[in-house]
């Protein structure tokens, strides 16, 4: 004999022998299963021979091999010298069935550390005593009802699933008393008596309390010799969470599926809900359900991939998530899914299939590409309009030169000074009226005239003359100029049919020239001051669609003074224009660095100066307009102040927050020459707000007037606040 | 001929439209005011008599507290990011509900004076316009490629469907 078993036999020797002479089956087998010892009883239930020869071994005569393994699982979590008690085992002996009540003790290693052996006590039940053992034990209701007796047999199962202290007070209930609808135990009734049984019905129950659980029932007729009805039998189950999982499962907005890779390693769908078979192009699952997933894959190779990715995930502990799988559907439609995977494994380890989510994503991921391309261009053509802008400004520029003489009539940024030009326009308005009124003198004494032209010369030069004394506007240019025009006209066609002295007309037309330049100088300076604002805008806009729709600006370490330097320098033309000074006071924030966003924050000032500077008012007297920008600091925050004087926000537009609606116009605003386009802002709130920081404005009458009455100016704050100990980086 | 007093009411007049008015004083046939808001029209209405009368339909409410506060309850109540103020001068023209035009000069009633210049489509304004019975007025669309003439022809257009001219 091996000399292991041998030493197993003599640790066991004490146990066994006391219960040898049990009138039970008792046997000593190794762990492995080996008869080491048997009794008589043993060896005539097995048919092993008089004396143990190693070779029989008791797991050749399980039903289930595996349940031994359970077995032995249990075994070693008992205390040392507990008994495993009244375990019911299948066996297969000699070709038929035999069911026993198997009893076990562990016999220890010496060293403590493993089961060596198994001392066994076998007490065989006959079907009757194991079905009374799972009649009793069944996780599963079981019933008996005769017609005009009501319950006559449920088992505990059944008669606890109800809530009923015992049987006798469930005993004799109808089964009206235990299902809800009628309607539902009509059904039943009507199917069980054409059909014999029914199976898996869902069913609401009643409890004893009266609250109510879903069972799913499964039943037979019971007949006697005349083939009269007589009764119903059958199981139930409690599957009130799995009928809301149920429900769950194929209402939620999303497709859920379960593949099993079979032997031939097919990924076999064995379970989805109705939203995985519509992603699919499928009516039901059932449509689905036995397919092999993968050949619905654009390519092996694409198969691959998602698959390697899955296991890559399952080696870190993680699921694999957001996976975006091109995947024909069931109509062999090319679409995108989004999927949510976790891969399942056997006991061993072994890869037997995953569980996941998916939902089609193709619609959203096409209007994405198309957002990003769409923003790509319209970045490109705001580009190009910016570029356009610049290249008319300096077409105008150029233009604005050639008209430019040596009395300049120029401000300080090189641009035509408006209010000094229409001056000049007045002056020679006057000069023109006089060569205007020498000719219609000259008209009165020799009649050169057409019929009406005297007439229409006098109009018009009263017409300039009174434009000319009005207040600056760019209708008034216009007048003046297409008046000009037309008395041009006028003496032109009379001059070739008349005759006039040549130094009256020459004079008349120089003057009229003069007039003519001089409109131009100032509708040309107002185009400039157009183009500068829409170049402004353009730049503002691009900036807001690529940095907010289409690129994700990392955050930087960023100089706040430099950024408020940059910004102001960028708006000095445009103030310049239109005759507003940017003042800074900002020392105090001198060498302060935060985490920002730095397209975000440049865009941010660039709105709210450009604003600052539109509404602003000319102020009376000595002294332009001006925007004060101003930085201070505390230990937590940097307060950056933007102050002008001008136009004012009404406080309804404040206290309601209509001021940052997208595309919202002030109800003072009309009176500003460009409204620009409604998102400054919306923008530079959100850009505060992305620092984790804040936007506040205020607006307040400045000349002691009062706050409905707009026609003074009031004193805008915008106001920004950052954090200075925000990490983002 | 006597001038036809036209009132054009656009707030936009000098600044994007500035070169539309020009063409109206040269010609010399017509007394042109302008106003560029609500308070300004009602102001001119309440002044003057006019033989035209053309109107943008979204104008600003202006400085005139009663308009402010009518512009402010029409913003409640409507998605518009800006009221339909023309309309509402319209109203006070021709009266609302049966009720009598609430102006102290009396305008003259007949549509055929009457324009509409703006930006909306007349399909946008049928609806409001017929509770006014306004539906047969002159209607005229702005663009950015409309000559600067443009508010001269509407103006003429609408004085050749004067019957018996200026009174």
């Amino acid at each position: 004999m091996d000399t292991a078993l041998q030493k197993i036999m003599d640790l066991a020797e004490l146990e066994y022998r006391p219960c040898a002479g049990l009138p039970f089956a008792v046997y000593l087998v190794s762990r492995e299963g080996v008869f080491l010892k048997y009794n008589e009883e043993a060896q005539a239930f097995f048919g092993l021979p008089a004396e143990p020869d190693f070779q029989h071994r008791v797991t050749d005569f399980y039903n289930q091999p595996g349940d031994r393994e359970d077995y032995l699982s249990r075994l070693g979590r008992l205390e040392r010298g507990q008994w495993l008690k009244n375990t019911t085992i299948d066996l297969k002996v000699n070709g038929q069935m035999r069911f026993v009540r198997d009893y076990t003790k562990a016999v220890w290693s010496e060293d403590g550390q493993a089961i060596a052996a198994l001392l066994c006590l076998m007490v065989p039940i006959n079907k009757g005593g194991r079905y009374h053992r799972l009649f009793n034990e069944l996780p599963v209701g079981i019933f008996s009802f005769r017609k005009g007796s009501g319950l006559i047999n449920a088992n505990p199962r059944f008669v606890d699933m109800y809530g009923y202290d015992g049987l006798e007070e469930a005993l004799f209930k109808a089964p009206a008393d235990f299902i809800k609808y009628p309607e539902e135990l009509e059904e039943m009734e009507r199917r069980i008596w054409e059909k014999g049984s029914v199976s898996n019905e869902y069913q609401e129950h009643v409890r004893k309390d009266g609250s109510l659980f879903t069972a799913a029932v499964s039943a037979r007729g019971v007949w006697d010799g005349d083939g009269n009805w007589v009764g119903t039998e059958g199981i139930l189950e409690d599957v009130t969470m799995e009928a809301i999982y149920f429900r769950l499962v194929n209402e939620v907005p999303i497709g859920l599926y379960k593949v099993r890779i079979n032997e031939q390693g097919e990924h076999i769908l064995v379970h989805c809900n109705q939203h995985f078979a519509n992603n699919r192009g499928a009516e039901a699952p059932e449509d689905l359900i036995g397919k092999d997933l993968r050949k619905w894959h654009i390519s092996p190779q694409a198969f691959q991939d998602f698959h390697e990715a899955l296991i890559r995930k399952d080696r870190e502990g993680q699921s694999l998530v957001d996976y975006i799988l091109p995947a024909y559907n069931g109509r062999g439609e090319l679409r995108r899914y989004e999927v949510h995977v976790k891969l399942l494994k056997d006991s061993s380890g072994n890869i037997i299939g995953r569980v996941g989510a998916e939902r089609d994503v193709t619609d959203y991921l096409d209007t994405k590409q198309q957002l990003d391309e769409l923003t790509t261009d319209i970045g490109k053509v705001l580009h190009s309009y910016s570029s356009t802008l610049i290249h008319v400004k300096h077409t105008m520029d150029a233009v604005i030169r050639s008209f430019i003489t040596k009395d300049l009539l120029l401000r300080e940024n090189g641009m035509p000074d408006e209010e000094r030009i229409l001056g000049r326009i007045s002056s020679e308005i006057g000069v023109l009226q006089n060569s205007v009124n020498n000719l219609l003198e000259k008209n009165r004494e020799n009649r050169q005239f057409e019929d009406g032209v005297g007439e229409q010369l006098e109009r018009l030069i009263s017409l300039l003359v009174r434009f000319s004394s009005e207040q600056s506007g760019a209708q008034k240019l216009a007048i003046i100029r297409d008046g000009a025009i037309k008395i041009r006209e006028l003496i032109n066609d009379t001059v070739a049919k008349g005759n006039f002295p040549r130094e009256l007309i020459k004079e008349a037309r120089r003057q009229l020239r003069e007039v003519l330049r001089l409109c131009s100088l100032a509708t040309l300076g107002r185009g400039v001051d157009t183009v500068l604002e829409m170049e402004s805008v353009v730049n503002n806009l691009r900036s807001y669609i690529l940095t907010r729709v289409k690129y994700k600006e990392e955050p930087q370490r960023i100089d706040l003074y430099d950024l408020i330097i940059g910004a102001v320098r960028k708006m000095e033309e445009y103030a310049a224009n239109r005759m507003v000074e940017l003042r800074t006071n900002i020392k105090a924030i001198r060498n302060v660095y935060i985490d920002g966003y730095e397209d975000d924050l440049t865009r941010a000032l660039l709105n709210i100066l450009h604003n600052a500077i539109k509404y602003s008012w000319t102020r009376k007297g000595p002294g332009r307009a001006f925007v004060m920008i101003e930085g201070r600091m505390d230990a937590d925050w940097i307060n950056i102040n933007i102050e002008n004087w001008g136009v004012a926000i009404t406080q309804e537009e404040l206290e309601k927050g209509l001021i940052f609606k997208v595309g919202y116009r002030g109800v003072n605003s009309s009176d500003r020459r460009r409204p620009g386009t409604g998102l400054g802002l919306y923008d530079a709130l959100k850009v505060a707000e992305k620092h984790k920081g804040s936007l506040a404005i205020t607006s307040n009458p400045s000349l002691g007037n009062s706050r409905e009455d707009y026609s003074n100016p009031f004193i805008t704050t915008v106001s920004i606040q950052l954090p200075r100990n925000e990490q983002l980086i | 001929m006597n001038s036809y007093k036209v009132l054009w009411i656009e707030d936009d007049a000098d600044s994007d439209l500035y070169h539309l008015a020009s063409p109206v004083y040269i010609e010399g046939n017509y007394h042109l005011d302008i106003a560029s808001s609500a308070s300004e029209a009602f102001f001119y209405l309440n002044e003057r008599r006019y033989d035209v009368i053309i109107v943008d339909i979204r104008i600003p409410p202006g400085k005139n507290p009663d308009w402010l506060s009518r512009y402010e309850e029409l913003q409640r109540n409507s998605n518009a990011n800006s009221s339909r103020l023309g309309l509402e001068l319209l109203r006070r023209i021709f009266g609302e509900n049966g009720n009598q035009p609430s102006l102290k000069v009396s305008q003259n009633l007949s549509v055929v004076r009457y324009g509409v210049f703006t930006v909306e489509r007349l399909e946008e304004l049928r609806a409001d316009l017929s509770e006014l019975n306004l539906t047969s007025l002159k209607y005229k669309r702005k663009n950015a490629m409309m000559p600067h003439t443009a508010l001269l022809e509407f103006i003429q257009e609408i004085s050749r469907g004067i019957p018996n001219g200026v009174g």
